[in-house]
């Protein structure tokens, strides 16, 4: 491994050791205490610990499927948000609450099943991939233009399916529809998505070599031995997963996907091995930070959506991207 | 050890095949040029030879084996293929582009560095790919092919494949990058080039395939018996003239009587 990547590496996981340790510390602006503290209890300590593994998952899973989508459809500014599959897996748990309340009538104790986000999440990228194509081959704009509607009516989807439940089921399927970090994710829950996070991490470094390869024109790529039919499914169902996870933890948290495998690109260059390991490090960090970052900004209307930070951040970096020329030859 | 297209028929769209019972030959040691029209299939009977398309009937050999039947890593280091348009999707350096070549073999710097040297793209092999002119990345294209088939099992059949290769090129570099490919067959390997210069497909090529805008194949053979004003006046519809040379025989082409000018403007 290059130098340089190592370096990249070695300080991206330093800044998610400090943003966890700053998390850990940071406190609610409560009048006379300061808003970096220690936890004053062990209940304190483990739901602030929490907290950290949940954000190092959930931007590790967002970064890493942002990676797999740009190289899935050759496209620099694939991502889950963006192309409607943080939405989709958003209306599939949605549906999921609304069909509960119609079998029990009582929406108290239900968490969604992972299956339900699973099939909104790959459903939307299917008719993405399906229809974000000119002539069989997959067109850039198309494919953003389609992500977008996409995403657009998933969210109206929500908006229908919430506005059947009754008003107790407003504020549940609420959650679903603004990224924010759960406090209510059980250990069992968490233990899973961040095993299927970590496999996103191994497996795109296992298929580091062959997204390289399958950058070149299709053709060429499979020229050079690339298995471009079984990268294909493989990256389709591995983003799906990442997506779904991330929502069942979080929400839909736009951009992550976008701003960090950019930045580390521009850190590490595009090999994809340390693109994908960097980018896990980078989404980890961005997302903890952000939660630091929430916890300690007080408008007085309660905790803002991490969601509202990271659209913040990425859509001016989605929009220079889209402006830059080389982002596109 | 021997490429063969036995009577491909193909085409993108059912009602429309674009290569209609192709038939050819292409032995190790020989450069085949493929000419013909625009719209004529050339590209498409590059793919298909290179294993990329399904025929609709018919078959591809290599040593008669189908090569739709080998593995993408066994093909991979048989048969390099150059496409029409080079595009890399990632902001990777032209030496990054070359060593993709070896994806299904052994990381070898060494052959990069060769390819990189016999396409004269050495100095620019740190600057981004898509920095580059056109001509300068078919230069890095058929240098990632040339990557790719070194080291290779002399005694194994090797096949390069490039679709108007040098199309972009400067004429030294254009000469250059000819001459490179026709090593490449000194060392037996077979090489099949799609091309409209027919100079050089005279100058370069041992053989050429010729087909119609039907997709047909109307002449195969040795180029001082394919590429001549007979066979070439009515295929492309205009007047060639071969002039022979000290450097060796040209073709100059003219606009057939009839179609020369513009009338009624």
């Amino acid at each position: 491994m290059p130098r340089r990547s190592l370096i990249t590496l070695l300080g991206l996981t330093l800044l998610l050791l400090a943003m966890a340790a700053l998390r850990m510390v940071a406190a609610p602006p409560t009048s006379g205490a300061p808003i970096f503290a220690l936890p004053a209890d062990s209940v304190e300590w483990e739901i602030r610990g929490v907290r950290v593994l949940i954000g190092v998952v959930v931007g590790s899973a967002l970064a890493v499927s942002g990676v797999l989508l740009q190289a899935l459809l050759r496209n620099p500014l694939a991502e889950p948000a963006i192309l409607g599959l943080s939405a989709g897996a958003g209306l599939g748990v949605v549906v999921s609450i609304w069909l509960m309340y119609l079998a029990t009538g009582s929406l108290a104790t239900y968490s969604p099943p992972v299956i339900s986000a699973m099939i909104g999440a790959l459903g939307a990228l299917a008719i993405v991939y399906a229809l974000g194509q000119k002539r069989g081959l997959i067109d850039p704009v198309s494919l953003i233009l389609v992500g977008v509607v996409v995403s657009v009516i998933c969210g109206a989807g929500m908006a229908f399916f919430q506005h059947l439940l009754p008003a107790q089921g407003w504020a549940v399927s609420l959650q679903w529809m603004m990224g924010s970090i759960r406090d209510d994710v059980s250990w069992s829950r968490l233990t899973a998505i961040g095993s299927l996070a970590l496999l996103g991490v191994l497996v795109g470094v296992r298929l580091g070599p062959a997204m390289d390869a399958a950058t070149l024109d299709e053709d060429e790529a499979r020229s050079v031995g690339a298995p471009i039919g079984a990268l294909r499914l493989t990256l389709f169902a591995l983003a799906g997963a990442l997506t779904a996870g991330s929502v069942l933890l979080a929400g839909p948290i736009g951009f992550v996907g976008l701003v960090c495998p950019h930045a580390v690109r521009l850190l590490v260059g595009p090999s994809h091995r340390v693109l994908v390991v960097g980018s896990a490090l980078a989404g980890g960090a961005l997302i903890v930070g952000a939660d630091a970052l929430i916890r300690v900004i007080d408008l007085g209307a309660g905790r803002m959506p991490i969601g509202v930070l990271t659209a913040l951040v990425g859509g001016p970096a989605f929009i220079w991207l889209l402006r830059r020329k080389e982002t596109w030859s | 050890m021997t490429l063969a297209s036995e009577r491909l028929t193909f085409g993108y769209q059912r009602s429309a095949p674009v290569l209609r019972d192709v038939s050819a030959r292409f032995r190790p040691g020989e450069v085949v040029a493929v000419v013909g029209p625009n719209g004529a299939g050339k590209s498409t009977l590059l793919r298909l030879l290179a294993g990329l398309r399904t025929p609709w009937s018919g078959a591809v050999t290599l040593d008669g084996e189908p090569v739709q039947a080998l593995t993408p890593s066994r093909r991979a280091r048989a048969m390099a293929y150059v496409g029409q348009r080079p595009t890399v999707g990632a902001a990777f350096t032209a030496r990054q582009v070359v060593s993709l070549g070896r994806y299904a073999m052994q990381r070898d710097d060494q052959a990069v560095a060769r390819a990189l040297q016999a396409m004269d793209v050495d100095e620019c092999a740190a600057a981004p790919f898509s920095t580059l002119s056109v001509g300068q990345q078919q230069r890095v294209s058929v240098a990632r092919a040339l990557a790719q088939l070194d080291g290779a099992d002399p005694a194994a059949s090797r096949c390069l494949l490039a679709d108007e290769p040098v199309a972009a090129m400067d004429p030294r570099h254009a000469l250059l990058t000819m001459q490179a490919l026709k090593m490449v067959a000194a060392g037996g390997a077979t090489v099949v080039i799609v091309m409209h210069d027919l100079t050089m497909a005279r100058r370069f090529a041992d053989a050429a395939v010729a087909l119609n805008t039907a997709g047909e194949v109307v002449a195969a053979g040795p180029t001082d018996r394919t590429l001549i004003p007979q066979i070439l006046d009515p295929l492309f519809e205009a007047r060639f003239r071969l002039l022979e040379t000290p450097e060796g025989a040209a073709l100059l082409a003219t606009l057939a009587e009839g179609v020369e000018g513009t009338p009624g403007v």
